[in-house]
């Protein structure tokens, strides 16, 4: 059976609107089998009855016009958004327009609507899986295109021909046009349109947003960062691998044990939930350039203020949360924020103006606390400004805030016990945080004890429990010790992505711990969860982890590329034509001290690659020279048939004479000419070299009859 | 001694002086006779082209609206494909030439009479065949020519194409040059370029057949015979031998025959003069171009019909006078006054009052 080329391309752009319709979510199980089905029986119908039964051709028109009356009604009705709609719209459109495909002009229909299609999923997808479709699409529309070009200029020389119109013109495509190397050509062509695209995408300057700027994206629901916490709910979230953020370190890294990500700091506690203790923020001011300097005027000689800074790339999903996640202490923030606001009690917490509604990008410069073993005394007097805002060991006590009970009785008991002989403050909270290392141990299914409260249960009844539950008890216990305390929630640092070189942070990373504050240090970091409940909960395959750096990437430099990428990639291409040119000079001058820029590289690998492909075809076309006309080499095979073969030694026109025959002279002379004159054969030329092989054959012929 | 530059080119004397010096004056003339200001493609964007920006440009709006960065990967797709759309267009017309055959060769253009003429493409290097172009003459002022197609020409090949010409007026004609366009590969823009062959010609008017003609001053009528015996070399007429007649004339292939002897009798010599007439004043009627172009046509038509029948054939008009003559030369002679001839106002007493239209008659000479 012959293949419609035509039909051929229509169905695969077909197929990829329906991937598009898959990838874009809008469309549900039920609906999307009709339209496959409705897809499959109209390939029978094009295939087989197309010819035998002709529709009338207003039923294609008032199908339309039935399917967006029905479609304009569903959104009249708001079931759906507007973007979900036209989706579903132009499926069903494309499946009954797939009923009716008379011309060409209803192929390009059926392209325009898939094209409208891929632009629909554009809207609502953040999926790198966008790009394969864009790239088959572009494959497909290279290739229908050409055709369709090819097809009508044919036409309408066979219309001026004929005189006759444009629809009676029968311009036949030669047979064999449309042969794999025309398809490799397609192929070649659409590469070059993707890298194309692919510059321009990068090129195209990001000008200011409009009206419509709020872009539609799936939001993470998170818990666990809002401004109570109640134990338990981190113990929830355990098992969700919803990626929170992904976080690239920005040189090297520092080998201080894991990072964790602050989210915010709780200072409250009523007995069962933590809250914030000052509720006020205070506007960061810009520094310009999109870069926030983190106010540290409460606390200048903090204890968290010790360790080194490292920088690091955020991409944050929206997880409905206003909270801006930074490692320990963050000194400087670098993103698009319009306001940065932080806790007024100088706790070291970034909030922004409202939770984002897509996926956010910033760079943090973080200073990250130093173990305890390794800290120091701060030099000069530890000003404790805050003293009064700090919810101290009273609070545990608080009567206007909760009664005394038998449960704080045992805690306070139980924290003499342990901090006996301590004297001070660090030592104390170090024998506590040992005291629970040792004795307790972690599990995301702790049982029910019957203390009186989940504290209580945790550290009298059960001895086992989660981070949240392990942070709480330290926290009430410093606080009986009379050890400032607050309880600080956020992540750990996730899995490490060696392909990507980058942290994956996910749901199931969430975690709390606490910062005491210590006389003569400031606030020290003490995490008292047990080892067991620092590791990530499942480790991902490494195809996995190469899927999550291929989506990490395309988040971070196709989703979220802004007009801040491109001016530091234009200050880096800057810098690395600069680097070029200190090279060049270098080598000219000898002596190579640095080297070359990264860009020199790739760029060596591109020339090298393009002269080799040239060298490639220029050989191809001088080998095609090279090849022997058909005719000769027939003539050849001819004579290696009746035992006459021509020497090494001997020249073509020496071979033919020695031969004698006029036919092999004639075929001679014709292939001299086209070999070494450069000539082509005319018309009358080519019908002679025909007519001598024909002789030479039947001479053959009869010499073998003979 | 230095070579002649046109003084249109920038720079003349450098071009003479580099010229006189490297001695390869007619490459810095060649080089020097290009027109500097010409855009070396021409351009236009075809209905599907139209749509195809408008939607670009919809849809690059929609991005610097939203700021949604895969509606800017779409307008990059879209810009590759006119960017790709260029560079093999570009691929398809590079190291494309056009040669046209030579029509001054031909003896003879008539105005209305097609003709076909012979284009020789040829793709002189590149790495990638011409796909789907067309040749045609450059549009010009009484010229029409039709497309002639190709589908594929590879490179350094060349094929010959035949398209057909009509030309739609008499006089000198210069053909510009041939074009080649291409909307390959996606049907967007129609990219061209001209391939220079310059020609002029000189295109006759148009010949009708005469069916009747009555040619004043002699009763003679088109198709019937005017010959009289005399001393000529036409044979008149054979009779019986008679005493006394030339034995010269004596038909001796019918002497073995039974019968009397036949003598060969000849035509009288005399020449059978006419003159066409022709009264070239502007055209009295609603269209005078149109009538006079016609009374041209209908002159040159009387002019062939005669020298087709044998006839010396002059041409008299108000502004020239061809004494007549016979042959296929006099009657390019008179075609060629005629392809140029224009209307005069000046009255003569033989050709007509002033005032009237133009009018052609045949008078005996």
């Amino acid at each position: 059976m012959r293949v419609n080329y035509q039909l051929l391309i229509t169905y695969y752009m077909v197929a990829l609107a329906l991937g598009a319709v898959l990838l874009s979510g809008s469309m549900g199980a039920a609906m999307l089998t009709g339209i496959l089905l409705a897809t499959l029986a109209s390939l029978y119908f094009n295939l087989r009855v197309k010819d035998k039964i002709r529709l009338p051709p207003w039923l294609w028109s008032l199908a339309a016009a039935g399917v967006v009356l029905l479609f304009g009604l569903d959104y009249m009705a708001g079931s759906s958004k507007i973007v979900v709609i036209a989706s579903k719209f132009l499926t069903v459109l494309l499946a009954l327009k797939l009923f009716d495909i008379k011309s060409e002009r209803d192929h390009r229909i059926v392209y325009a609507i898939v094209f409208f299609q891929l632009l629909a999923t554009a809207t609502v997808t953040v999926s790198p899986l966008f790009f394969l479709l864009l790239a088959l699409f572009v494959l497909g529309a290279i290739n229908g295109m050409t055709v369709f070009n090819i097809s009508r200029s044919i036409k309408e020389q066979a219309q001026e021909h004929t005189g006759g119109s444009k629809s009676d013109a029968e311009g036949t495509i030669p047979p064999g046009l449309f042969n794999i190397p025309f398809f490799l050509f397609i192929v070649t062509v659409s590469t070059l349109s993707l890298i194309v695209t692919l510059a321009l995408f990068f090129i195209i300057p990001r000008v200011g947003t409009g009206l419509l700027n709020r872009t539609p994206s799936s939001s993470t629901a998170s818990t666990g960062f809002t401004e109570s916490v109640e134990p338990g709910i981190i113990g929830e979230i355990k098992g969700d691998s919803t990626v929170v953020m992904r976080v690239e370190i920005n040189g090297e890294r520092v080998g201080l044990g894991p990072l964790y990500f602050r989210g915010t700091a709780l200072e409250r506690f009523d007995g069962r939930r933590w809250t914030r203790g000052d509720k006020e923020q205070s506007l960061i001011p810009s520094a310009g350039q999109s870069l926030f300097k983190i106010p540290n005027e409460d606390e200048p000689h903090s204890g968290l203020d010790t360790g080194p800074v490292i920088e690091m790339s955020i991409l944050l999903e929206p997880i409905s949360t206003e909270v801006l996640f930074v490692a320990s202490r963050a000194e400087m923030v670098s993103g698009q924020f319009k306001n940065l606001w932080t806790d007024s009690s100088g706790s070291g917490s970034l909030y922004l103006s409202s939770p984002p509604y897509r996926r956010i990008k910033y760079r943090v410069w973080s200073r990250l606390p130093l173990p305890v073993s390794r800290l120091t005394p701060l030099k000069g007097l530890y000003n404790r400004t805050t003293e009064e805002k700090i919810v101290a060991a009273e609070d545990v006590v608080n009567k206007e805030v909760i009664a005394i009970t038998e449960a704080d009785r045992r805690l306070k008991k139980l924290v003499d016990e342990i901090v006996e002989g301590k004297e001070s403050k660090l030592e104390k909270a170090v024998a506590l945080r040992q005291y629970l290392l040792a004795g307790y141990s972690y599990t995301l299914n702790p049982l029910k004890g019957d203390g009186l409260n989940p504290t209580d249960d945790f550290l009298f009844f059960t001895r086992q429990g989660y981070c949240e539950q392990f942070a709480t008890s330290f926290a009430l216990m410093l606080r009986a010790a009379g050890i400032g305390s607050r309880l600080v929630t956020g992540y750990l640092q996730g899995e490490w992505n060696g392909f990507g070189k980058y942290y994956i942070i996910r749901q199931s990373d969430a975690h709390s711990w606490v910062e005491a504050d210590i006389d003569g240090y400031g606030w020290i970091q003490f995490d008292p969860t047990p080892p067991g409940g620092l590791v990530p909960v499942a480790k991902r395959s490494d195809i996995m982890l190469y899927i999550d750096m291929l989506r990490m990437k395309w988040n971070r430099y196709v989703i979220n590329y802004t007009f801040e990428d491109q001016r530091s990639a234009a200050l880096k291409f800057e810098g690395g034509t600069r680097g070029l040119g200190k090279w060049l000079k270098d080598i000219y001058e000898g002596s190579i001290k640095k080297r070359p820029s990264r860009l020199l590289l790739p760029l060596i690998i591109l020339a090298l690659t393009v002269a080799v492909l040239l060298l490639y075809l220029k050989r191809i076309k001088k080998g095609k020279r090279a090849d022997l006309p058909f005719y000769y080499s027939e003539m050849l095979g001819i004579l290696k048939s009746e035992g006459k073969v021509r020497d090494d030694s001997e020249t073509p026109m020496e071979f033919a004479l020695r031969i004698g025959r006029p036919g092999v002279i004639e075929i001679t002379e014709a292939f001299q000419k086209e070999r070494y004159g450069g000539k082509r054969l005319e018309s009358g030329e080519q019908a002679k070299v025909k007519r001598s092989l024909s002789r030479l054959k039947m001479e053959r012929g009869k010499g073998r009859a003979a | 001694m230095l070579p002649k530059v046109p003084m249109t080119v920038p720079l003349p004397w450098f071009n003479s002086i580099f010229g006189a010096i490297i001695g390869s004056a007619p490459v810095v003339v060649n080089r020097a006779q290009k027109p500097a200001s010409r855009w070396p493609r021409s351009l236009k964007v075809t209905r599907d082209g139209w749509w195809f920006i408008s939607i670009l440009l919809l849809i690059g709006m929609a991005a610097i609206n939203t700021g949604n960065n895969l509606l800017y990967l779409v307008v990059a797709t879209l810009l590759s494909l006119i960017i790709i759309s260029g560079i093999m267009s570009e691929s398809t017309l590079k190291r494309l030439r056009v040669k046209r055959e030579s029509l001054t060769a031909r003896s003879a253009l008539y105005k209305n009479s097609p003709t076909q003429v012979c284009l020789e493409v040829e793709k002189s290097a590149g790495l990638l065949p011409s796909y789907s172009f067309k040749v045609q003459e450059l549009e010009t002022d009484g010229v029409e020519a039709a497309k002639a197609y190709l589908l594929k020409l590879d490179s350094k090949s060349s094929v010959k194409v035949f398209s057909e010409y009509n030309f739609k007026r008499r006089g000198q004609v210069l053909l510009p040059g041939v074009r080649i366009s291409t909307s390959f590969p996606f049907g967007l823009f129609i990219k061209g370029k001209l391939s220079r062959e310059s020609e002029e010609l000189l295109i006759y008017p148009e010949i009708s057949p005469v069916t009747e003609v009555s040619v004043i001053g002699s009763n003679l009528t088109t198709g019937t015979s005017n010959s009289k015996k005399g001393h000529g070399v036409e044979l008149h007429n054979l009779r019986e031998y008679t005493s006394g007649d030339d034995a010269r004339f004596i038909l001796w292939k019918s002497a073995p025959k039974p019968g009397p002897l036949l003598l060969k009798e000849y035509e009288t010599e005399r020449e059978q003069r006419v003159s066409v007439i022709f009264r070239n004043t502007e055209g009295s009627t609603k269209d005078p171009i149109l009538e006079f172009e016609q009374e041209v046509d209908r002159a040159a038509s009387y002019a062939a019909h005669f020298i087709g029948l044998g006839y010396s054939v002059g041409l008299k008009t108000l502004s020239e006078e061809i004494s007549p003559r016979g042959g296929s030369n006099q009657l390019h002679h008179i075609l060629r006054t005629l392809a140029l001839i224009t209307p005069v106002t000046t009255s003569s007493p033989t050709l007509g009052p002033s005032g009237a239209g133009p009018s052609v008659k045949v008078v005996a000479a």
